[in-house]
């Protein structure tokens, strides 16, 4: 292996760590939503797009074809991405909250697929499917692998920040309580508990993580139109990951995250290289096996790769 | 103390409680009891909050609480268990205990992010107080179990175990005997006298274990179709030709003396 070789190779060794990076922060999120509370958020999308834009909006130069931008530092991006995003799931949780887990699933797709179909006709502020582009990558002024080194790292640091915080805070009264409410609504109410404004708690706490990445990757590609908003790469490649790592358990989202996306971008290298009238059809193949492939690991292991835990008294899960 | 005021609740074309009136003395522990479908699930439901009755009214320490939601009826002392049992089947028997309790801090998520000192402080407290519930339960050698893989028996001491955790001022227990073990009824019967001695906590119980609500009840309210068909001290009730009528097909039998 020569060294040009290699050096690719850790590029995309560093690609995947990021893209990893930015899906497990997803996967925690839908992990508070789903793994914690029982909330059915097949709208994972509309949040990840709104987070996206957001971000791209606040920190692009001032342009012509789309709202702003405003020129702030990334940082502020990013907070301004979870801000709005949690303003939006707050709104959706108060009309939507009251319903049972699959007529959820079914609002939160519609309200999803609203957002986005907004953020790609509302051409005055998004630029409609020509999308946002020069959006500004952290460590720009870095020369590149560095540059891509430092958003991975970037990345990664926020991983693992929100991986502590959510972990704690599941194994506090909080996370015990957002269980059972997944476990008995009735009987958390019975025990006092405020049913609905702790659902909508956690669907908002969720959505901004959908939002925060959605403006990483915003970053990340430099570019967001409504191509990068899919809902196949987004709510329903986070699903398998947390179904397949393990819904529950926190190290089970970002270990699925990690996975499936190794899996997903290793399976479009292998389909790139088929005729090209054969690699339409490979996509749809791509997904067909990504479902395949969580059937085998639900039949070995029922709660996912690391199942739930719950806390013991010799000690704590 | 309680006071249910010509309550009715309707499910369709059935009405399962039909203008129900009764009296819940303070530090009481009166019995509930009828032929099943009498709808005394139904009307511990409309109590409790779980359901909105189709009329009448319901009296708490002197306030209407006519059809306020589950949640806020706990706080101001209504803690209720169900027939069928309703644990969090998912989580440990010792997390079931855990959850019940108000004024838990951690429960906000600030807090058990940033004050994790005071959070864990109440926490431990209240570990202690449900380790003693599951002692006095004898679920000691349960405690790390998930609550779903319990018997049926078990998990309806789990139940009672909850009401245990809440301090309520009035606990409702929707058939607190069925499916426990024999030998384990007579200790039951015991906590629930002593919670009503020392603790003042006031009980209804719906049960079909006479000698059970002989020993603790006074008085007995029987219920039949929906309504109130007697009120008396067991003596009265089981002397009562009305009753055991009420109950010729249902499956208890009242001895008459
Ligand atoms: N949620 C419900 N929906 C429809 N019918 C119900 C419901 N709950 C109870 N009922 C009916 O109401 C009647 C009274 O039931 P219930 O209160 O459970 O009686 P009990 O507890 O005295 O045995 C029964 O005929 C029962 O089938
Ligand atoms: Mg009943």
């Amino acid at each position: 292996m020569d060294s040009a070789q290699a050096y690719g190779y850790m590029l995309y060794f560093v690609s995947l760590m990021t893209m990893g990076g930015i899906y497990a922060i997803m996967c925690l999120g839908l992990n508070i939503q789903w793994g914690f509370t029982g909330l059915f958020n097949a709208g994972i999308a509309g949040f990840f797009a709104i987070g996206a834009y957001v971000s791209a909006i606040l920190t692009t130069a001032e342009s012509a074809s789309h709202l702003g931008g405003y020129d702030l530092p990334i940082a502020l991006g990013l907070v301004g991405a979870m801000v709005v995003t949690a303003v939006i799931a707050w709104l959706v949780g108060l009309l939507c909250i009251r319903l049972r887990s699959d007529y959820l699933a079914i609002a939160t797709i519609g309200i999803g697929e609203i957002f986005r179909l907004i953020l790609k006709n509302e051409i005055w502020a998004t630029n409609g499917a020509r999308g946002i582009a020069k959006i500004p990558l952290p460590f720009e002024t870095l020369s590149e692998p560095w540059n891509k080194i430092g958003f991975m790292l970037l990345v990664l640091a926020v991983v693992a920040v929100f991986y502590f915080v959510i972990e704690r805070a599941r194994l506090a009264p909080w996370g015990r309580l957002m269980t059972g409410i997944r476990e008995n609504e009735q009987s958390a109410r019975a025990a006092g508990k405020n049913v609905e404004r702790f659902r909508i708690e956690a669907f908002v706490c969720g959505s901004v993580l959908m939002g925060l990445a959605g403006g990483l990757m915003a970053h990340y590609i430099k570019f967001i139109g409504p191509g990068a908003t899919e809902p196949l790469t987004t709510t329903f490649l986070v699903w398998v990951m947390l179904i397949a790592g393990g819904s529950g358990n926190n190290r089970g989202a970002v270990l699925g995250a990690f996975l499936l996306w190794g899996i997903w971008s290793f399976s479009e290298v292998l389909t790139g290289r088929l005729p090209a009238e054969l690699a339409v059809k490979a996509a749809y193949f791509r997904i067909f096996l990504i479902g395949l492939l969580l059937q085998v690991v639900l039949q070995r292991y029922a709660g996912g790769i690391l199942p739930e835990r719950r806390p013991t008294t010799n000690k704590v899960a | 103390m309680l006071t249910v005021d010509s309550i009715s609740k309707r499910f369709g074309g059935l009405t399962a409680v039909n203008s129900c009136s009764f009296t819940i003395e303070a530090q009481s522990i009166t019995g509930l009891i009828g032929p099943n479908g009498a709808g005394k699930t139904t009307i511990f439901n409309v109590i409790a909050g779980a359901m909105k009755p189709d009329g009448g009214r319901i009296q708490f320490q002197g306030a209407d609480i006519t059809g306020r939601p589950a949640h806020k009826l706990f706080h101001l002392g209504i803690m209720r268990t169900f027939q069928i049992p309703q644990e969090f089947g998912a989580m440990s028997v010792l997390e079931n205990l855990m959850l019940v309790p108000a004024e838990q801090a951690g429960e906000n998520l600030f807090h058990a992010l940033l004050s994790t000192k005071k959070v864990s402080l109440r926490d431990k407290e209240i570990r202690e107080r449900a380790i003693d519930v599951l002692e006095f339960l004898r679920l000691t050698h349960v405690i790390d179990e998930l609550a779903g893989n319990l018997s049926g028996g078990q998990k309806k001491l789990l139940e009672l175990g909850r009401a245990m955790m809440a301090d309520p001022d009035i606990v409702l227990l929707d058939e607190p005997g069925a499916g426990v073990n024999p030998t384990l009824l007579g200790d039951l019967a015991e906590m629930i006298e002593r919670l009503n001695r020392e603790r003042h906590y006031t009980f209804c119980i719906i049960e079909h274990n006479m000698d059970m609500i002989a020993r603790l009840c006074d008085p007995v309210i029987v219920m039949v179709e929906g309504a109130v068909l007697m009120q008396g001290d067991m003596e009265t009730v089981r002397a009562d030709p009305r009753v055991l009528d009420a109950y010729l097909g249902g499956d208890v039998y009242v001895a008459p003396n």
